[in-house]
């Protein structure tokens, strides 16, 4: 009996090994290529601050003009100017990948359409 | 045979996108930065300071990173209407559709910022001038209109964007 228990208790932690190896061989393929992208994006963000730090007109006069200039209270209605067409792209691109609205679209009238109103 | 429908749109959608991105590449690369005719905001804010053409060249930024997004999600459309089997990989019909992208982008673009809102026009010095109505009618109208005639040409004529097609086979 106990060597039938004992027998179980080996299956039992055979198959926990199985399910932790098989959960590792289904996640070691979603985490590792996204890990690796993690660190190549971290790399090039590192090297490009190094180069934000040679920025040449940033502690200059013309430098805080142009952050004048560009963070002035106009900086929303600049956005929202200089982005507006790109909504509208879109919203053509929609119509022609999905077609026109089913309120514009022409079809032909249904059976139910031509039968005669009854009262 | 199965019987498989042909559907022309997802081809014509993902092309037109990739056009209006082109298009706003070609505007900015020859436009704004090679022939510096104009800047995003060089009516509002003339580029006549070293500030003012640094806070331009933010806005151009800007514009591009924009226009770079909508040529990524083009290619995506792209790369996803060619992993369908019912989208004909039609060449015409693709080269019409960028060609029609770019002039809706040069017709939208024109319209809005030229025109409306007075952002910049195409040569700033000349303000509101003939260019502008030459870049609405021949960068806009113009490669519409062939660009529709292209994408018809694409799909055998001038008939809708989906139809039934016995004897298809997925790739033309």
């Amino acid at each position: 009996m106990e060597l039938h228990q004992g027998g179980r208790v080996k299956s039992d932690n055979r198959a926990a090994t199985v399910g932790t190896e098989r959960a590792k061989s289904t996640l070691r393929p979603y985490f590792v290529p996204r890990f690796r992208a993690a660190l190549v994006l971290a790399t090039l963000l590192f090297l490009n601050a190094a180069s934000l730090l040679a920025c040449p007109v940033c502690d200059s006069e013309t430098g805080k003009a142009v952050r004048r200039g560009l963070f002035s209270p106009d900086f929303g209605t600049n956005l929202l100017l200089t982005v507006l067409p790109f909504p509208i792209f879109l919203a053509i691109i929609a119509l022609l990948y999905y077609g026109p609205p089913a309120f514009i679209q022409r079809r032909p009238p249904d059976k139910a359409d031509l039968k005669a109103p009854t009262r | 045979m199965n019987a498989v429908t042909q559907n022309f749109r997802p081809l014509i959608a993902a092309g037109t996108l990739l056009g209006i991105g082109m298009g706003g590449f070609v505007d900015g690369i020859v436009l704004h930065q090679i022939l510096q005719v104009h800047n995003m905001l060089s009516a509002k804010l003339p580029p006549n300071t070293l500030a003012n053409v640094e806070i331009n060249m933010v806005w151009d930024g800007i514009f591009h990173a924009f226009t770079w997004l909508m040529t990524a999600i083009g290619l995506s459309m792209l790369w996803k209407a060619g992993q369908k089997r019912e989208v004909p990989w039609s060449t015409k019909t693709f080269l019409g559709s960028l060609l029609q992208g770019w002039g809706i982008f040069n017709l939208v673009e024109g319209i809005i910022d030229h025109h409306l809102l007075n952002l910049h026009h195409v040569v700033e010095r000349l303000g509101v001038s003939i260019a502008d109505w030459l870049f609405l009618a021949i960068g806009g109208v113009l490669f519409i209109v062939l660009g529709r005639a292209l994408i018809n040409a694409g799909r055998g004529g001038d008939g809708p964007d989906t139809h039934p097609s016995p004897a298809f086979s997925g790739r033309a």
